[in-house]
């Protein structure tokens, strides 16, 4: 499905710029139009500020990367979107029609956790989010995959069964390193304390159980993620 | 013992409130409030007088002298020696403040102290100097997070109200937005500081740190003939790492010859630009993801033109706004410690203890609860 081509990227006027993050604008293809069903195009923009022998490397690195962890995901079959084409610094993904975990914490959870009598079940849907973020997490460390950006925005939810899928591949790496899996573990326990404060504590704890049940070198990664910890937060000593 | 006298921070007129204070403590017949403000947390020591006009409802800055602590080149500034340069100027630059401010210790307010993060024994010989004050005079003692007085000067300096702050020093490196009563890190260095970084590499290759090591890297980097050598680059997600970088650039300089095709000025060219780079990303991830519009860059690296620029034109392809550098807030002093100080006695923050007033070297940015904005 993946091939290679170098064409010049040109947005039709039926493509819908649905969002503009820090790297990449993302267009929505409706079907028909380059494909035949509704896709993505993911196209990582120029950076004026970086140097440009910096900013060429980085956007081609990044989507080449994303478009070959997304491909072996697939084949694994973790969900992802598909690959439809990769024409870096543009990437041509399957359309996913869900929600952000982000997106659903903030519309649906935690604001109804103030309501006590939907309590009880709010709290098994946030019990059951962070089982499948851990068994998430696990199955791509144990293909050799880090992500590397881990955070609630990076991640789709399809309801009501609750799958995950995993977004934003820009970062990840093919690596063994036990290091990498745990700072992995560390991006995203940081971003779910800064982006969700009101998160209940037992999430992230929950999160790691899941994590150790699924994931084959569970130990080593968890005792490493203790260290990396001590050293993130030792960084607060000077001035 | 080398000590530089910096240009006093300009008082540049008065600032505005970011909105008006439930609290009001004044300390004088005309109801006007004024707070000194200690700082001392790493190789700087500054005192500031910071004046408080219901009237008006400004800040002004009375008063703010400083001293700095240069280190032999070659080597970084030591504990011992940094806190008794600190020791050897506390008193007469509170005199010179004072003076400056032509008031008396008998109107002043509260004794605002830098309480963390930093390192030990420079932060105890001030806070030694505080308690001090604290006990002959009969003065309150309101302890400051260091990182939380560059926020609030930035603040009220600049008039932003909720912006996305790049927190860059010799000490720290950190991506910060506010949320629910607390500055919330969003990203931050997993090993080294960059300040730390560059300043282990003008070591390396014995730059000047007068007045600081990183000027001395912009300063030749400027003189680079551009020739960009490539370094590795760092982020994970919002957070970065510097230490990898250090190692590949110190191998680097110790490849130098007559015979290599690139010059010490060509890797501080390359350093500053790949840093830069990844601090400049991490600061656009945090804006993306919390939906702001405005950056504050802060600490001792924020001076920095380069990361300025880099800045600026992120901030120009996302129609954001980059409030501009400013020594008030980029470098120590003592007035930002007593702005945050007068913010929090203001707004009904309990005072210090004399009991409690130790000062600590890890103190993070969230762990302050900032009860003068709204929740």
């Amino acid at each position: 499905m993946t091939r290679t081509e170098s064409e010049a990227f040109t947005v039709n006027s039926d493509w819908e710029l649905v969002s503009q993050g820090a790297e990449a604008k993302l267009w929505k293809i409706p079907a028909g139009s380059l494909f035949d069903v509704p896709c993505i195009a993911k196209e990582r923009f120029s950076k004026a500020y970086r140097h440009p022998a910096l900013d060429e490397k980085l956007t081609k690195q990044r989507c080449r990367a994303e478009s070959r962890i997304l491909t072996k995901c697939m084949e694994k079959g973790i969900p992802v979107p598909r690959v439809l084409r990769t024409d870096a610094p543009v990437l041509y993904l399957e359309y996913i029609d869900a929600p952000t975990v982000r997106e659903y914490l903030e519309s649906d959870l935690l604001l109804a956790l103030t309501n006590t009598a939907q309590n009880a079940s709010q709290h098994d849907k946030l019990q059951q989010l962070a089982l499948a973020f851990g068994q998430m997490v696990a199955a791509l460390h144990n293909m050799g995959i880090v992500h590397g950006d881990l955070t609630t925005s990076n991640a789709m939810i399809r309801l009501p069964e609750m799958t995950l899928v995993a977004i934003d591949f820009g970062l990840a790496k093919n690596t063994t390193s036990t290091e990498e899996r745990a700072v992995d573990l560390y991006v995203l326990e940081r971003a779910l304390s800064s982006t969700h404060p009101k998160l209940p504590d037992d999430f992230w704890t929950l999160l790691l159980t899941s994590y150790r049940a699924a994931a084959e070198k569970a130990e080593a990664t968890l005792s490493r993620l203790e260290q990396v910890q001590i050293r993130g937060r030792k960084r607060e000593c000077f001035g | 013992m080398v000590t530089a006298t910096d240009a006093p921070c300009r008082a540049f007129g008065n600032l505005p409130l970011p909105h008006p204070p439930l609290h009001r403590i004044p300390s004088t017949a005309l109801g006007i409030t004024y707070v000194l403000g200690i700082e001392g947390s790493a190789n700087k020591i500054g005192i500031g007088v910071l004046q408080y006009d219901p009237s008006e409802e400004t800040y002004l800055i009375r008063a703010n002298p400083r001293k700095t602590y240069v280190a032999p080149t070659g080597h970084g500034f030591l504990p011992k020696q940094t806190a008794y340069h600190h020791q050897q100027h506390v008193v007469p630059l509170i005199r010179a403040a004072l003076n400056e401010a032509g008031i008396t210790l008998q109107q002043i307010a509260a004794i605002c102290f830098t309480q963390g993060p930093g390192m030990g024994a420079p932060l105890q010989s001030c806070v030694i100097a505080a308690r001090t004050l604290s006990l002959l005079f009969d003065i309150p003692l309101m302890g400051v997070n260091h990182c939380v007085g560059h926020i609030e000067m930035g603040r009220i300096a600049c008039q932003a109200t909720n912006p996305v702050v790049l927190y860059v020093s010799g000490g720290n490196t950190q991506v910060i937005a506010y949320s629910n009563q607390r500055y919330r890190i969003f990203g931050e260095t997993i090993d080294i500081a960059v300040g730390n970084c560059l300043d282990r590499f003008a070591r390396v290759l014995h730059l000047s740190n007068d007045p600081s090591p990183g000027y001395n890297i912009e300063q030749a980097a400027k003189r680079a003939g551009k020739h960009f050598l490539e370094l590795p680059y760092t982020v994970k997600g919002m957070d970065v790492s510097f230490s990898g970088i250090l190692t590949q650039v110190e191998q680097y300089a110790k490849a130098i010859s007559s015979s290599s095709d690139f010059t010490a000025d060509d890797l501080c060219f390359s350093l500053q630009e790949t840093i830069f780079a990844m601090l400049v990303e991490i600061t656009e991830r945090a804006m993306a993801l919390t939906q702001q519009s405005q950056v504050l860059i802060v600490g001792g690296v924020g001076c920095n033109r380069r990361l300025q620029d880099m800045m600026q034109q992120m901030c120009h392809e996302r129609g954001a706004t980059l409030c501009a550098m400013d020594h008030r807030y980029c470098i120590d002093n003592g007035a930002m410690i007593a702005q945050a100080g007068i913010l929090q006695l203001q707004y009904g923050g309990n005072t210090t203890p004399l009991e409690d007033s130790v000062c600590t070297q890890r103190y993070r940015t969230d762990q302050v609860l900032t009860v003068w904005r709204e929740p």
